[in-house]
């Protein structure tokens, strides 16, 4: 369906030709980069309807003011920023409605029944640690959760996360350490077991598929 | 073990491990660390976190969320390369807005006035938009009463009609998406003809159901196979001039294949679909009883898969 003459251009010359009137650049755009903005939007909403209109809000908002695009960033980082708003502002939307009708127990009744999602019984599956952060996430700040989903999560650097948030490096940072350090109570028992206790303190790595590899700049001996 | 100052909250190893912390404050933690296994545990956790959602597989998106998206698109490209948009009026600085205002004039999902920036981007639309122009003048003497003629339309008979004619003409078949500027065209004016069909030509079944929520989709697919079936049992209503317009902005200009004036959940409100004939894909709106070109009211969008049976 895509005139794969396109097909060989880049982001920002299928967008000049989208704005030009080209009627097939935009989806030719979008197909490339759906699946991380899909990934970006489902992390931060923490809901798959909520995503699908965040995306769609999102689309039709890049779709229309492609023109506005200016080129000062990539268009990868114009696009996941316009979808970073689009989620961020449904979740603000989602609060304020909340915060009249249910106040703080609906949140405590999240914790209740999301903060710690039994992993015990069939330690380190994939499929439950995929649930556990998922649950997790829900339970940090919003615009914490943004920034790990693009850090930790998607594995952006730090300067291009700052971009799509238009926040700086800095703050990018803070909001990620304080993030991590929210989640901490809620995931340990994914490595040490059910409990905090800090006497658990040879469980790192057993549990954990992962490699053991720790991410760059994550080390705790500075 | 050393006796040190008091344990190190997780916040501040997390700042630290990010580079946050340096200077003398940095020294002191590290040194506090080297002593005391229950902080360097903790700060091993952390770095942990990021491993662990690092770890969690990014998903791709859904097949229906695709053909959902694919179907916004390829409507915003039609109505884009529809020349009957509403002029040009609102400034540049509207369009300055964020894009958080712009997508909660969006949300739902109508469609809203063709943006300066389409106007500028796409000269190729600019004769048409030319046509598009005219027609709104005809509306602002509609209701301006007698304001300088302008053109033919105002020199004799009921403006409406001569300012049907022109927006139908200016439609060329596509979708007429920009009805805020255009009043009720009669689905007898298609115009100039080169285009599909005409457009919007539907009729209003006032079933009374009371649509619920949990159940929308099955009953809409149950009404819309009863359109298929069997129309000719059912009354039908011509669109009133609000109904019209309402669903024209709704779609975006695509005809639907069920127009219901219902309920929803015990309110008056009127149910739109599509068809989805020759595409995969079909959707439905729930609107209230207020829905109109100038306000849509859309309670609920469905997207409804058609391979179910």
């Amino acid at each position: 369906m895509t005139d794969l003459s396109l097909s060989g251009l880049s982001d920002a010359q299928l967008l000049e030709r989208h704005v030009e009137g080209d009627p097939d650049a935009f989806g030719l755009l979008f197909l490339r980069h759906r699946d991380r903005l899909w990934a970006v939007a489902l992390r931060t909403l923490c809901d798959p309807e909520e995503a699908a209109d965040a995306l769609q809000e999102a689309m039709i908002s890049a779709f229309r003011r492609a023109g506005d695009f200016r080129g000062d960033s990539a268009v990868t980082t114009w696009l996941h920023r316009i979808v970073v708003n689009a989620s961020l502002d449904r979740l603000r939307r989602k609060a304020a409605h909340a915060a009249s009708s249910v106040g703080d127990e609906g949140t405590l009744d999240l914790l209740a029944t999301q903060g710690r999602v039994p992993a015990t019984t069939d330690p380190a599956s994939h499929r439950d640690t995929t649930l556990d952060v998922e649950a997790a996430l829900r339970l940090i700040p919003p615009e914490q959760r943004a920034a790990l989903v693009l850090v930790d999560m998607l594995g952006y650097p730090v300067a291009d996360a700052a971009a799509v948030l238009d926040i700086s490096v800095g703050t990018v940072k803070s909001r990620c350490a304080r993030g991590r350090a929210r989640l901490l109570p809620y995931l340990e028992h994914l490595r040490g077991g059910p409990t905090a206790d800090p006497a658990a303190e040879d469980g790192i790595s057993r549990n954990r598929t992962a490699t053991g590899s720790v991410s760059p700049g994550q080390g705790g001996d500075g | 073990m050393r006796r040190q100052s008091a344990h190190v909250d997780a916040e501040v190893l997390a700042e630290l491990s990010a580079g946050l912390i340096d200077g003398k404050r940095a020294t002191r933690i590290h040194a506090h660390l080297a002593g005391c296994q229950r902080c360097a545990q903790r700060s091993a956790s952390l770095a942990e976190i990021s491993t662990l959602l690092t770890s969690v597989p990014s998903p791709r998106m859904p097949d229906d969320v695709v053909t959902r998206l694919n179907a916004t698109l390829a409507r915003e490209a039609a109505h884009r390369s529809a020349p009957a948009t509403a002029p040009a009026r609102s400034s540049d600085q509207d369009t300055a807005n964020t894009v958080v205002e712009f997508s909660r004039a969006a949300r739902g999902r109508r469609r809203v006035l063709a943006s300066p920036v389409a106007a500028r981007a796409f000269a190729a639309a600019a004769a048409a938009c030319v046509v598009a122009a005219g027609g709104y003048t005809a509306v602002q003497l509609t209701t301006g009463g007698s304001s300088t003629p302008l053109g033919p339309a105002a020199a004799n008979g009921p403006i409406t009609t001569k300012h049907t004619a022109t927006a139908g003409g200016a439609a060329r078949g596509l979708p007429t998406g920009g009805v805020h500027a255009q009043p009720f065209i009669p689905k007898t004016g298609n115009g100039a003809g080169n285009g599909p069909e005409p457009q919007l030509a539907f009729k209003v079944v006032d079933s009374g159901i009371d649509y619920e929520a949990t159940s929308l989709r099955a009953q809409i697919k149950t009404e819309l196979n009863k359109v298929t079936s069997s129309a000719a049992a059912r009354s039908l209503h011509i669109p009133t001039p609000q109904q019209y317009a309402c669903v024209s902005d709704v779609t975006g200009g695509t005809a639907p294949a069920l127009v219901d004036k219902a309920r929803f959940q015990g309110r008056p409100a009127t149910i739109i679909a599509l068809s989805h004939v020759g595409k995969q894909f079909s959707q439905a709106w729930v609107v209230g009883s207020s829905c109109s070109a100038s306000k849509t009211d859309i309670l609920k969008y469905v997207t409804l898969a058609t391979s179910g049976g």
